[in-house]
C-alpha cells in the first residue's frame, strides 16, 4: 500500500506526501463509518489517500491498522504522533514504514504546518524542510 | 480373621510401591505434555522475525527521496535565474544530514557524493550510456510545451539520427528526425505515411526547436490532436541536448518534464550485514512542480 501511494508522476508529488502535507496534526479513529478526530466528532478525515486505501482494503477484511508519523526534532530526538489510531496492536502485528521527503515548496506555509503538526523545519536557511517516516501497523483483531 | 504370611505382606507392599511410582510417572508426563503443548500453541501465535531482506526497500526509498531532494535543490538554486551553486550544495547537505539520521534508526548509514552536473543526452537516464529508445510520457491528451535544444557538436549523421515520435495504439502519428549532414542540421518531419516537411540549416553550436502547437515546420498539433498518444525517443544517445515537455494527460492531470542537466551521484548505504552503492542519474529540473 505504501509503495502504491509513493508513486509520483511528472509534475506531481506522491499521494503519501500529500497526506503528510495535508495533515492537521489531529489523531483520527475509525468510528464504523468514517475516520473521525479523537478530539471532536464533527471533524472527519478528508483528502487522505491512506484513509481511502484503508477503507477500500483493510476495513472490509477486518484488518486493524494504525499509522504514525515519526520525525527527528530539533534536539535530534525521534518524535512520533498518531495519524490514525485504532488501539494497541497484537503480538502478531506487521509494521511497514516509508520515509517521505518534504521541502518548503511542498509545505507552503511552514510556520502553520509546524504549529499544527509539531514537525519542525530541519533547516531554516535552505528549502529543505524535514523527513517524515510514515509507519503503518497492521494486525488481525 | 485371615492371617497373612510375612512373604505375602512384602509382595503386596512392592506392588503398591510400583503403583505409586507408575502414578507419579504418569502425572509428570501429563505435566510435561501440557507444558509442551502450551509452548507450541504460544509459539505458533507469536509473529516470528521475518527473514525477508528489506534492504531493497530501503535503497528504493533512498533513491526516491534523493531524486526529490535534487529536484528541489535545483529549483531553489535557480529561483533568481542562473543556478546558485552554494544554495544547491547547502540544501543537498541539509538533506543528507537528516537522511543519514533517519536511516541510522533503521540500521543503515547513508551518504551520497558527486553533485557534478553534466550535459544530458536524450537517453532515458540522461547519460550517454543510457537506454536509446524510451517513452517520455504516455496517455497524453494535449501538449502545451514541446521544446528541444540540440548540441550540434554531438549530433550524429543520418545513420544514427535522433528521432522523436508521437504514437498511439495504432502506430505512428507524427515524428521528427534530426541529424547532422556534414555540418548541416537536417530535419525530417513525417506522419504515418509520408514526409510532411524537410528543413536544413548550418550547425551553429546549439539548435533550438519550438515544436509547440502547430507551427508549419512541424505541424505537431495537427497530427496528434484528439488522440491518446505517447511521446517517445529513438536513438537518444545520438545527441546531447535539452528538452521541456508539459501538457495534460487523458486522465485530466497535467504533466511536466524538463531536462537541462543530469547529475549522477553515488548513494552508499551500509548496514551490519551489507554495503549498497548505487549511482543514480537524475534529470534536472526533472518533474518540476
Amino acid at each position: 500500500m505504501l509503495n502504491a501511494l509513493s508513486y509520483a508522476g511528472y509534475g506531481h508529488g506522491s499521494d503519501l506526501k500529500s497526506d503528510v502535507m495535508n495533515w492537521d496534526g489531529k489523531e483520527y479513529v475509525w468510528n464504523g463509518t468514517a475516520y473521525q478526530s479523537r478530539d471532536s466528532s464533527n471533524i472527519s478525515l478528508t483528502n487522505s489517500s491512506l484513509g481511502d486505501i484503508f477503507t477500500f482494503i483493510a476495513i472490509p477484511r477486518g484488518i486493524a491498522h494504525n499509522v504514525h508519523f515519526t520525525w527527528i526534532d530539533d534536539n535530534g530526538i525521534t518524535a512520533s504522533k498518531p495519524y490514525i489510531y485504532n488501539g494497541d496492536p497484537s503480538d502478531n502485528a506487521v509494521i511497514i514504514s516509508k520515509k517521505v521527503y518534504l521541502s518548503d515548496y511542498d509545505i507552503g506555509n511552514t510556520s502553520t504546518f509546524m504549529i499544527n503538526t509539531g514537525i519542525p523545519d530541519a533547516d531554516n536557511s535552505t528549502g529543505f524542510y524535514n523527513i517524515v517516516n510514515v509507519k503503518m501497523t497492521l494486525w488481525r483483531m | 480373621m485371615r492371617i497373612l504370611k510375612r512373604d505375602g505382606i512384602r509382595s503386596l507392599d512392592e506392588s503398591a510401591q510400583l503403583l505409586l511410582i507408575a502414578g507419579f510417572a504418569v502425572g509428570v508426563g501429563i505435566v510435561v505434555l501440557t507444558i509442551m503443548l502450551n509452548n507450541v500453541i504460544y509459539a505458533s501465535n507469536i509473529a516470528s522475525e521475518s527473514s525477508i531482506d528489506t534492504s531493497r526497500y530501503d535503497i528504493a526509498n533512498a533513491i526516491q527521496m534523493t531524486t526529490e531532494a535534487y529536484e528541489d535543490a535545483y529549483k531553489a538554486a535557480t529561483e533568481s535565474g542562473s543556478i546558485n551553486n552554494t544554495t544547491f550544495e547547502n540544501q543537498l547537505q541539509s538533506y543528507e544530514i537528516m537522511a543519514s539520521k533517519n536511516f541510522a534508526i533503521s540500521g543503515f548509514t547513508f551518504n551520497f557524493d558527486n553533485n557534478t552536473r553534466y550535459e544530458p543526452y536524450f537517453t532515458q537516464n540522461g547519460l550517454a550510456s543510457g537506454r536509446d529508445n524510451w517513452t517520455i510520457i504516455s496517455n497524453v491528451n494535449t501538449t502545451d510545451m514541446f521544446l528541444l535544444e540540440i548540441n550540434d557538436n554531438t549530433l550524429e549523421n543520418s545513420s544514427n539520427s535522433l528521432l522523436i515520435t508521437a504514437t498511439n495504439n495504432t502506430g505512428l502519428l507524427w515524428s521528427v528526425e534530426i541529424y547532422n549532414s556534414s555540418g548541416t542540421i537536417q530535419i525530417n518531419v513525417s506522419n504515418a505515411t509520408a514526409i510532411l516537411n524537410t528543413d536544413s540549416f548550418p550547425a551553429s553550436g546549439i539548435s533550438s526547436f519550438n515544436i509547440t502547437g502547430d507551427v508549419s515546420t512541424f505541424q505537431f498539433q495537427s497530427y496528434t490532436e484528439g488522440n491518446n498518444y505517447s511521446i517517445n525517443v529513438i536513438g537518444g544517445s545520438n545527441s546531447a541536448g535539452w528538452c521541456t515537455f508539459s501538457g495534460n494527460l487523458t486522465n485530466g492531470e497535467d504533466y511536466r518534464f524538463a531536462r537541462l542537466w543530469v547529475v549522477n551521484p553515488t548513494i552508499t548505504m551500509h548496514s551490519y550485514e551489507m554495503e549498497i552503492a548505487r549511482t543514480l542519474p537524475i534529470s534536472l529540473p526533472g518533474r518540476v512542480i
